[in-house]
């Protein structure tokens, strides 16, 4: 349980938060300058709030009413994964994980964790010689091992190109998934925390404007910086598939990947690479799912999925359509074809997919 | 004019006389007699040289830069061992430099000045210079040695008598009689030339000629005895004429 | 080619400025760090204080370390613990400044990583400021080194010109010009020189050789 009630003035901004979350996961969404990354500063107490209380699960973090209840730094027991990554530089990658060590409280075992994050080949690196990827990475790995009550990221996804993009956010998943630490989660774009928030909040010119669940709050929210809305999911590798087919099933229908764009092998190792996990995690644009009201015929996609609408969205330039094929999509299409397909919650329709337009993020 | 150390007040007491009854400026540098030789030799500016021993002049002699005819003995002093007031007791003296009570005991450079070598002879006779070197405090001048044992750095010194004379917080507890260090004379001489001057000046040398008559003329030799010196040919002062 | 007493003298001055500069190292260190990250008021006064040697001329210096030594501890005076004590006096300021300069280049976001990641203070200081200002404090180390080697105002007054005893290579340089006597001292003004480099060549090397340099390792931040 995550109470945050803090304010914050600079010469031209000011921050004032107020509010409860009992969110796993909490998504803090916003244009840049909104605020957020002050929120994080304040609540690991890097920056010091004008007043406030800050506690997590009855610990108290920062109480500017009583200074003799507020924490040092270091005792605050936040693992904070800067968006700059700020790994040690006079450090090997393994002495930057193992600097936290514990310090905060029973940490993770820090086999698991390298597994998790797959670190094992950059122990012995430099910082200086990694990658964007790899370093984001590593930043989380130290984070964690520190043992923290609170994870705090700040924008992981932000700079990297999509691909890379994605594999981490398939990491930040299984991070996530295996170890549950209650966590703030800062992006200014809306697929990542629609993916892997509990709870979403809303902020503008440091306030508070809206909190709900991330994939009904987000896609609505609109604004001038409202970027491509992707639908990212887990699916589960599909075992009755032919030979040579790269295939996963939604519910008990299956869904064809032709990646042609691979992240790092070509689709038929995938396959085999996917071996050993259980699951892998895809993403699809909303942009390129297309509704039939009829089950169509002779359709060049690969991908014919049957489902229900579960509800419309209307915004500023299109409609939402949220719909059920197993797992929940959201589609992006005109009101005229609202009209004309008489599109209504509940209303049966099948979503065309085609093989291309669906990436594997990772596993 | 370069003068010893210990010279140094009497000299500028005779000096301001001479400035008076002629028109002429003196300057003078004072310092460790071996010292001096030695600018000399590297041609600093100088018409007279008085040195606390007589090696210096002659060897000045020996390179042509002295005057030979104009080498004369000016003054003569004792050496003394001076100790801390408060220990003048607890003699006999010198036989209790050797003791605990003593720590430290500063003399000149024997290297550099004549008053170190005096002090060393005066030791070695005593037999004590072997056991009082480790306790040793060489100082650049006797006037650096008269001053560490009136601040009480050390616990005694040994100075001419015409330092010892003037110092507050020590006294003369022995004088060291002067067949253990040889003679203690103050030998001057006109510099005939430097390496920095070319030709002598005529004039200038004239009137080093005549101050130095002045240091050993009957007048000048008040002022010697006055300040604890010897003039020359004349007897020794004893100690307890020096309060 | 070296007449005995001058190796005497050389050994004394590796002797006396390796332990002034040891003595310098922790507290010029640490003062260093302290008013390159201090807030405190106090910090303009401790900084002119503590930089005087740098301006006063060392013979003042020397003057005051032997009246203070004279009421505390009579007993280090003309001995190589007073020449120790007054070149460490007068080095530490150069150990001090260049520290300091080091330290304020580094960035201030390791530190909070640092605390963020549970290190207390000392750890912080031990882990990531020295560290990182390793080449400062080397060079600032070299710095007093060389300032100790060459130290001659305040040694001779508080520590005398004693051969064997406090009569290092400056202070044998010194006799040397002034006694007629004396063997000459070109080979001890060679070896003086070549001391002086070799403490340079040291710290270059300590520079070189430290633990976790690689050829392109950056300091800054990413």
């Amino acid at each position: 349980m995550l109470d945050i009630r803090l304010r914050k003035r600079f010469d031209a901004f000011a921050l004032d938060i107020a509010a409860q979350s009992d969110a796993r996961v909490l998504g803090l969404f916003g244009p840049s300058g909104s605020g957020k990354s002050t929120l994080l500063n304040c609540i690991a107490g890097i920056v010091a709030a004008d007043s406030g209380v800050v506690t997590i699960n009855g610990t108290t973090l920062l109480d500017t009413a009583a200074p003799s209840r507020s924490l040092p730094i270091r005792r605050r027991g936040v693992g904070y994964v800067f968006q700059d990554g700020l790994l040690l530089p006079h450090l090997t990658v393994e002495e930057n994980l193992r600097y936290g060590w514990n310090a905060h409280g029973a940490a993770p075992e820090f086999h698991r964790v390298i597994a998790v994050l797959e670190l094992e080949s950059l122990l012995r690196r430099r910082t200086a010689t990694l990658s964007g990827g790899e370093a984001r990475r590593v930043a989380l790995g130290r984070a964690l091992l520190s043992g923290p009550r609170l994870l705090l990221l700040d924008e992981p996804l932000t700079g990297l190109d999509w691909r890379l993009a994605g594999r981490t956010l398939a990491f930040l998943h299984s991070l996530l998934t295996a170890f549950a630490i209650p966590t703030i989660y800062v992006s200014h774009t809306m697929s990542d925390i629609m993916f892997l928030c509990d709870e979403a909040w809303l902020l503008d010119q440091g306030c508070l404007v809206n909190r709900g669940a991330p994939r009904q709050l987000l896609p609505a929210a609109g604004g001038p910086e409202i970027d491509d809305i992707y639908n990212v999911f887990e699916a589960v590798p599909d075992p009755t598939a032919p030979p040579g087919i790269t295939a996963f099933r939604i519910g008990a229908q299956r869904l064809v990947v032709a990646d042609a764009r691979p992240l790092e092998t070509s689709p038929s190792t995938t396959m085999k690479s996917l071996g050993g996990k259980s699951t892998a995690i895809l993403s699809i644009p909303a942009d390129d799912i297309i509704l039939a009201r009829v089950q169509p015929q002779g359709v060049s996609a690969r991908n014919v999925l049957a489902g229900r609408v579960t509800h419309l969205t209307h915004t500023e330039t299109g409609v939402l359509a949220y719909i059920d094929v197993g797992s929940e999509w959201i589609v992006s299409i005109t009101p005229a074809a609202v009209r004309e397909l008489e599109l209504s919650p509940g209303a049966e329709v099948f979503a065309i997919v085609k093989a291309t337009s669906i990436s594997i993020l990772g596993k | 004019m370069l003068v010893a150390a210990s010279l140094n007040d009497v000299i500028v007491e005779l000096a301001a006389d001479f400035e008076r009854a002629e028109d002429c400026q003196v300057f003078i540098s004072a310092g460790a007699s071996g010292a001096l030789r030695k600018q000399i030799e590297l041609g600093a500016p100088c018409h007279v040289f008085v040195s606390a021993d007589a090696d210096q002049v002659d060897a000045l002699i020996a390179k042509s830069l002295c005057d030979r005819e104009t080498r004369r003995i000016v003054a003569a002093n004792q050496l003394v061992l001076v100790v801390r007031r408060e220990l003048l007791s607890q003699g006999p003296w010198p036989q209790s430099l050797r003791s605990s009570l003593i720590r430290r005991l500063a003399i000149a450079d024997p290297g550099v000045a004549p008053a170190g070598r005096y002090a060393r002879a005066a030791l070695a006779k005593e037999g004590a210079w072997a056991e009082m070197e480790g306790k040793l405090v060489i100082s650049d001048d006797v006037r650096g040695a008269a001053m560490h044992v009136e601040t009480s750095a050390v616990d005694a010194a040994i100075i001419y008598f015409t330092d010892a004379r003037r110092l507050k917080n020590a006294v003369a507890a022995h004088t060291f009689p002067p067949d253990s260090h040889g003679p203690i004379e103050y030998v001057a001489g006109i510099i005939s030339s430097t390496m920095s001057t070319s030709r002598p000046d005529t004039t200038t040398q004239a009137a080093a000629r005549r101050f130095l008559n002045h240091v050993t003329s009957p007048q000048a030799a008040v002022i010697l005895r006055k300040h604890g010196f010897t003039p020359p040919s004349g007897d020794h002062p004893a100690p307890s004429d020096s309060e | 080619m070296l007449h005995r007493d001058d190796v005497t003298a050389l050994l004394l001055s590796v002797q006396v400025s390796l332990a002034a500069t040891l003595a310098c190292l922790v507290p010029g260190v640490l003062m260093g760090i302290w008013l390159a990250r201090s807030n405190s008021k106090l910090r303009g006064f401790v900084e002119t204080f503590v930089l005087a040697p740098l301006v006063v001329p060392p013979v003042v210096t020397g003057l005051l370390l032997l009246i203070l030594l004279r009421e505390l501890f009579p007993a280090l005076l003309f001995t190589w613990w007073a020449a120790s004590l007054a070149s460490a006096v007068v080095a530490i300021p150069l150990l001090i400044r260049t520290v300091r300069a080091t330290v304020e280049g580094i960035d201030p976001r390791w530190a909070l990583v640092a605390a963020t990641l549970g290190a207390s203070r000392l750890r912080i200081l031990r882990t990531i400021t020295i560290p990182l200002a390793w080449r400062g404090i080397v060079a600032g180390a070299t710095l007093a080194w060389a300032r100790a080697l060459g130290e001659f105002g305040a040694t001779i007054v508080v520590a005398g010109n004693i051969p064997g005893r406090t009569r290092t290579i400056p202070l044998a340089v010194w006799t040397a010009i002034q006694s007629p006597t004396a063997p000459s001292v070109v080979p001890l003004v060679i070896a003086a020189i070549a001391l002086s480099l070799a403490a340079v060549a040291a710290g270059e090397w300590l520079v070189r050789h430290q633990r976790h340099e690689g050829p392109f390792a950056r300091h800054t931040a990413p």
